[in-house]
């Protein structure tokens, strides 16, 4: 058995969201994507970000969740590129590579010498993928953004958002997402395109362009039908009612989806018949499209009696589409994503065994799901990657070590943002387990925590 | 720079939903040629989908339709007769790719899945793409890209404080399901090159959305944080970061790693980086609600949201605004990397949409019009089947295929 990718191997110079979820996908097809980092610019706050037991322990920057997320399976090496020496070992490592992956500002490759032009004269059937906010090219492509600039920025954030007008983001950093989702689509295919040609090529993403780009529905109701898409809250065209609904506990909801008269008629058998159902406004699709918010309080009535998972059950053995609105630490515990070994359990020696999703989801039937390995500490593959790719001796590692050329430890001050707690998290509204160690432990088989 | 990335495969598309959709859209935009199969009455959920042109509902002129198809060819046969499937086996028999969203075990029944069409064709590459996956406790439960959305974890947060969570507009759960599609068949297609033969892959679209997490699943296994508090809604308090009213309407303000020195620079002093409320985070905090009153509405409430942006985006800091889709149309950005693009529609006629958010060196990315009913049925039949004008006006005679 072997993975999709293998023999692929990425020199990765992404940080933070947006770059490193692109090359994680292409890790998770198996490549061998050697993570760059600089001992004087590690990925930071990537690696400070959202702590093992919110604790900053030793190494902090080892125990940083949105870092572990981010780069499973990669290998890391510590390399400066603002330093002739990281740049000179860099370029050597470029012809034994297949791709180079970046997400700096769009000036910063050029000013180290390392743009297309530079490295194609060292490996011509390099593929280079550029991912920034707004790309390279362009009287805004010096813009900075985070995922946030650049789902507002697409138009997403104008649709979405309640009747008031108050608008909301993602929630899920879909601007990041997006953009290193089209950096690893485009290197797929331009990977194919040397297959077939020996030819490789430069790439160059706009973030803000990969969100705008998903967003057709709203742009061609412009350019055809003139007509401003407004927010939604729920609302879909076709299916009514479709909302999410208050449920007995705080901050609990489920979502129902009634996509036609069948399942109308189910929602209301499930319901009791209540009196208000036989509402002329109600009687069809069309008149129930007309009337969301004079739904939502009655069916409300009936959800606000059960909990989230009650109602969900009770209208899906009615077969009517409905989930609980999950909190994402809930998902750990979905009896489906569990089945299909959506999730795995991976050690790491400084955090020990947690909990990791599969970036590409996909069973396939000749390549076997493989053990991945643990996210890399600092510079953890120095000796192996430098030693193998470049032949470089223990001595000369050393001395590389020792001048702190390279190594396993920030020379950089951290940039941590204070600590909170769960408490604290609880009190803002937000939500917490204190048990969680325990009760991961419990439906994972093994015990989740510090080693 | 002429040959697109994928112009040498063939792409199947068997699949009637968004995700699938979106997935072969990719294909068909890298050049590949995308052959879409539909049935004779024109029922394809996607062509019926509004909203329409004028609100005049045609399977010609649907907006998903034409957005969601651009590109493709639609060759219309009815799959439900044996002579139809005969025919969906010699083109799968001919193609790279074939992508399919039936209920599980559906495609099998009819004699088109994976295990009936390799023997024609090792080298297939067979997705299949339904909401929870060919297998697990929920792999025949009623779901929509709404419910999907919930029950990932990806709707929880899309709210603000005191208020409900909303789903997405325009679908986008699907369309991350159908980037993450498109990914993994160029992984089975990659594959080849290592195993010299094509395989089925199994994709749940329920998996893939829930791919979309900002860690927060993994965070959870870290420090028991399940979900993270709402942000608040629009409003002066939040201490120099968030979506602040302004002039014109409302920006975000995001000061960025290590921004605050040029916040203030930004609110026109320098100086004001070494206020205590510039240096000690906490304190700030503490006092967010005096920092904004003293320091962002005064700047804010005298400029736009385009004044105030261009400011701070020349200083280095990562602010924005929310631009309407109608905005995007004339942001000079977009324009200089030539992301609208016309395309000529026989029925609709000449169609502004986005293309592609990447420039390729070597390979351009086109985006097609969207194909009417049945274009190339003909084409395809006699061309990649070739198949003889008196055997397709047969099978058109039958009701096999369409006219």
């Amino acid at each position: 058995m072997s993975l999709p990718l293998q023999g692929i191997r990425i020199l990765d110079l992404t940080r933070a969201y947006a770059g490193t979820i692109g090359t994680q996908y292409l890790a998770d097809l198996g490549a061998d994507v050697i993570k760059i980092e600089a001992v004087s610019r590690p990925d930071i706050p990537t690696r400070e970000m959202n702590l093992a037991e919110l604790d900053p322990g030793e190494k902090t920057w080892e125990r940083a969740a949105y870092f572990h997320r981010l780069n499973i399976g990669k290998r890391d090496i510590t390399l400066d590129l603002s330093s002739e020496q990281g740049r000179d070992m860099f370029r050597r490592l470029v012809p034994q590579a297949d791709v180079v992956a970046e997400n700096y500002n769009p000036q910063t490759m050029r000013k180290f010498g390392l743009h297309y032009e530079a490295l194609k004269e060292l490996n011509p059937k390099i593929i280079m993928c550029s991912m920034s906010g707004f790309g390279g090219v362009g009287p805004r492509s010096n813009w900075s953004a985070y995922a946030g600039p650049m789902e507002t920025m697409a138009g997403l954030t104008s649709v979405c958002g309640y009747d008031a007008g108050q608008t909301v983001g993602s929630a899920t950093a879909l601007g990041d997402w997006s953009l290193g989702t089209m950096g690893a689509i485009s290197i797929l295919s331009a990977l194919h395109y040397r297959n077939r040609t020996g030819k490789g090529q430069y790439i160059d993403v706009a973030g803000r362009d990969a969100v705008a780009a998903a967003l057709g529905e709203a742009m061609l109701d412009i350019t055809i039908n003139d007509r401003v898409l407004k927010p939604q809250e729920s609302r879909h065209p076709t299916m009514a009612p479709h909302d999410t609904f208050a449920c007995e506990e705080e901050n609990t909801w489920v979502a129902i989806a009634i996509r036609d008269q069948n399942d109308w008629d189910a929602l209301v058998a499930a319901l009791g018949n209540p009196e208000w159902s036989r509402d002329p406004r109600f009687a069809d699709q069309a008149g129930r499209l007309q009337h969301p918010n004079e739904l939502r309080p009655l069916i409300e009535g009936w959800t606000r009696e059960h909990s989230r998972d009650e109602a969900a059950d009770l209208l899906l053995a009615a077969g009517i589409p409905a989930a609980a609105v999950l909190e994402p630490g809930e998902t750990l515990y979905d009896p489906q994503l569990r089945a299909r070994d959506y999730f795995e359990v991976i050690e790491h020696p400084v955090v020990g065994k947690r909990v990791f999703c599969n970036q590409v989801p996909a069973h396939y039937s000749k390549a076997e799901r493989v053990p991945r390995s643990a996210s890399p500490t600092l510079g953890q593959h120095n000796h192996e990657v430098l030693g193998e790719l470049l032949g470089l001796t223990e001595e000369e590692l050393k001395a590389l070590e020792d001048e702190g050329a390279i190594g396993t430890q920030p020379t950089r001050k951290s940039r941590r943002p204070p600590e909170t707690t769960r408490d604290a998290v609880r009190d803002r509204g937000g939500s917490a387990d204190d048990d969680y160690l325990e009760r991961l432990s419990e439906t994972y088989g093994t015990r989740i925590g510090p080693p | 720079m002429t040959d697109g990335a994928l112009e040498d495969l063939t792409i199947l598309d068997l699949s009637d939903g968004v995700s699938g959709a979106y997935c072969t859209r990719w294909f068909a935009d890298f050049g590949a040629n995308v052959i879409k199969i539909e049935s004779p009455e024109g029922s394809d959920p996607i062509r019926n989908q509004g909203p329409f042109k004028d609100d005049d509902p045609d399977p010609e002129t649907g907006i998903p339709h034409l957005f969601l198809n651009a590109g493709k060819k639609s060759v219309v046969l009815d799959i439900e007769s044996e002579s139809g499937r005969d025919l969906v086996k010699q083109l799968a028999a001919k193609a790279d790719l074939v992508v399919e969203d039936a209920s599980p075990g559906t495609m099998s029944e009819k004699g088109l899945g994976y295990e009936q069409l390799r023997p024609d064709n090792d080298q297939l590459v067979y997705l299949s793409i339904t909401p929870y996956g060919q297998n697990g406790p929920y792999r025949d439960r009623p779901a929509t890209e709404f419910t999907l959305g919930a029950q990932s974890g990806t709707l929880h947060g899309r709210r603000v404080r005191g208020e409900r969570p909303i789903n997405w507009a325009c679908q986008q759960g699907f369309y991350v399901a159908g980037r993450v599609a498109f990914i993994a068949a160029m992984g089975g297609l990659l594959h080849r090159q290592v195993i010299g033969e094509g395989q089925y892959v199994d994709l749940a679209e329920f998996e893939a959305m829930a791919g979309n997490d900002n860690a927060a699943p993994t965070t959870y296994s870290f420090n028991g944080i399940s979900q993270n508090p709402a942000p608040p809604p629009h409003r002066f308090g939040t201490g120099g970061i968030g979506s602040y009213p302004c002039k014109d309407g409302y920006v975000d303000v995001l000061p960025g790693v290590g921004g605050l020195k040029k916040l203030a620079v930004l609110l026109g002093d320098a100086e004001l980086a070494n206020h205590e409320m510039f240096t000690n985070h906490p304190y700030r905090a503490q006092h967010a609600a005096e920092f904004d009153k003293e320091f962002m509405e005064p700047y804010l409430k005298t400029r736009t949201r385009a004044e105030i942006v261009e400011a701070a985006q020349a200083l280095g800091m990562p602010f924005s605004y929310a631009l309407a889709p109608d905005e995007l149309l004339t942001e000079p950005q977009l324009l200089e990397r030539n992301f609208f693009v016309d395309v000529d529609h026989d029925v609709v006629g000449t169609i502004t949409m986005p293309g592609a958010p990447v420039i390729m060196s070597e390979t351009p990315i086109r985006v097609g019009a969207a194909p009417t009913l049945g274009e190339s049925t003909v084409r395809i039949l006699s061309e990649d089947l070739n198949m003889s004008t008196g055997e397709i006006s047969g099978l058109q005679e039958e009701g096999v295929i369409g006219a």
